[in-house]
């Protein structure tokens, strides 16, 4: 369900992916919020297209700083689970880019790293997901 | 592109659709011609649909929708409003260099109104440099002198009030990069009064009345200061001191 308007309906997206991030619905739902204060304050975020990049930016670096998440109990953080436990940056960026959300290039620069490593990352994360999930 | 190239491109690709792009095709070509990178990509293929289809089962709670909705709207009404933040760099940025330049103003113009004239040190060099013998005998009080200046088609003879008691004995006019400068020779303290235009030679005294005090040649000192559009200056023996002194013992 998108609540918001057609141009920022990337917000659902950013809670889901706040969701693997920190394992966590409510504290992801504050990271969103956070992320959003932070994206307001910004002067060069009224383009929704410059701002969806700049949210997840934030999401990305601020979630660092958030503390480990609890064992899974809602729907949503047991499907998140399995991908909460993959390591940074491999995961941010096989979610985002399993997600429809962002690839390439883009991907790249949002993540802060080089199209080689970008791929040796995503190869590390899909291999560490068929580890778990071989199928 | 390289099998390689192709390869670290496709990696962070979503699955290419049926009619892919130029760089998607070349990509894909690329890498038809190597069986185990082929089959690399399409495994991945494989795992990233697997992902997708487990990341769908991430669904947006509708109490959580709802705040979302409210959190976007509570951002973009306040995203609208243009708010001074002094904090945000651009703001620090401009407010740090509207501060320096106010401050750099402030020291230029400061500092240049308490510095004495370096055009009238030229004068004062010069000017003591004078023998008694090339001085016009007088003998008056310096600040009866304006007549006798007047006869030597100099008319702008002034000289601070507290200065024309001082006993001249000595009188001329001697022309520096051709303006003229009156000087009076007075047995007190050895000093020498001058009295010049400051506009020719680009001298400002700011603000007027108010005093500039410089030692040079190791052994003289003179003060400046502004009467009425002329510059009047004393020179003499001594340092700063000695000439601040004079200016305080006659205020």
């Amino acid at each position: 369900m998108s609540s918001a308007t057609d141009e920022w309906s990337f917000l659902d997206d950013a809670w889901r992916f706040a969701v693997v991030l920190t394992g966590h619905e409510e504290t992801a739902l504050k990271l969103v919020e956070s992320s959003l204060e932070k994206l307001a304050r910004r002067t060069d975020a009224a383009d929704p297209v410059r701002a969806k990049r700049i949210l997840f930016s934030t999401l990305y670096r601020a979630h660092r700083a958030l503390p480990s998440s609890p064992a899974p109990v809602t729907p949503a953080e047991t499907a998140a689970a399995k991908f909460h436990r993959l390591a940074e940056p491999g995961r941010s960026a096989w979610v985002l880019l399993s997600m429809g959300l962002f690839a390439g290039e883009e991907l790249a620069g949002l993540l802060g790293e080089s199209p080689a490593d970008l791929a040796a990352y995503l190869g590390d994360a899909r291999r560490s997901f068929s580890v778990e999930d071989p199928g | 592109m390289t099998p390689k190239a192709a390869r670290i491109f496709l990696a962070s690709q979503p699955p290419i659709p049926s009619e892919p792009t130029g760089q998607q095709a070349s990509a894909l070509d690329a890498i038809r011609k190597s069986d185990s990178l082929l089959a690399e990509y399409e495994h991945q293929i494989q795992i990233d649909q697997t992902a997708a289809a487990a990341l769908s089962g991430i669904t947006v709670p509708p109490e959580t929708a709802a705040t979302l909705q409210t959190l976007h709207l509570t951002a973009a009404s306040s995203r609208g409003k243009a708010r001074f933040n002094p904090l945000d760099p651009a703001t620090l940025s401009v407010t740090i260099g509207f501060l320096l330049m106010v401050g750099l103003l402030t020291w230029h113009f400061l500092g240049r109104a308490g510095v004495f004239p370096e055009e009238a040190l030229s004068i004062a060099e010069e000017g003591r440099r004078l023998r008694t013998d090339q001085f016009d005998v007088v003998e008056d009080a310096a600040g009866s002198l304006g007549d006798w200046f007047l006869m030597k088609g100099f008319d702008k003879f002034r000289i601070p009030e507290e200065f024309s008691k001082f006993q001249a004995v000595g009188a001329r006019i001697f022309k520096i990069e051709n303006q003229p400068v009156a000087v009076l020779a007075v047995p007190d303290n050895f000093m020498f009064f001058m009295v010049f235009d400051p506009a020719p030679f680009g001298i400002s005294v700011e603000p007027q009345g108010s005093w500039r005090t410089i030692e040079f040649d190791n052994k003289f000192a003179a003060g400046i200061r502004e009467i009425d559009g002329m510059c009047f200056m004393v020179v003499l023996p001594g340092n700063k001191q000695t000439v601040q002194d004079l200016i305080s013992a006659n205020r």
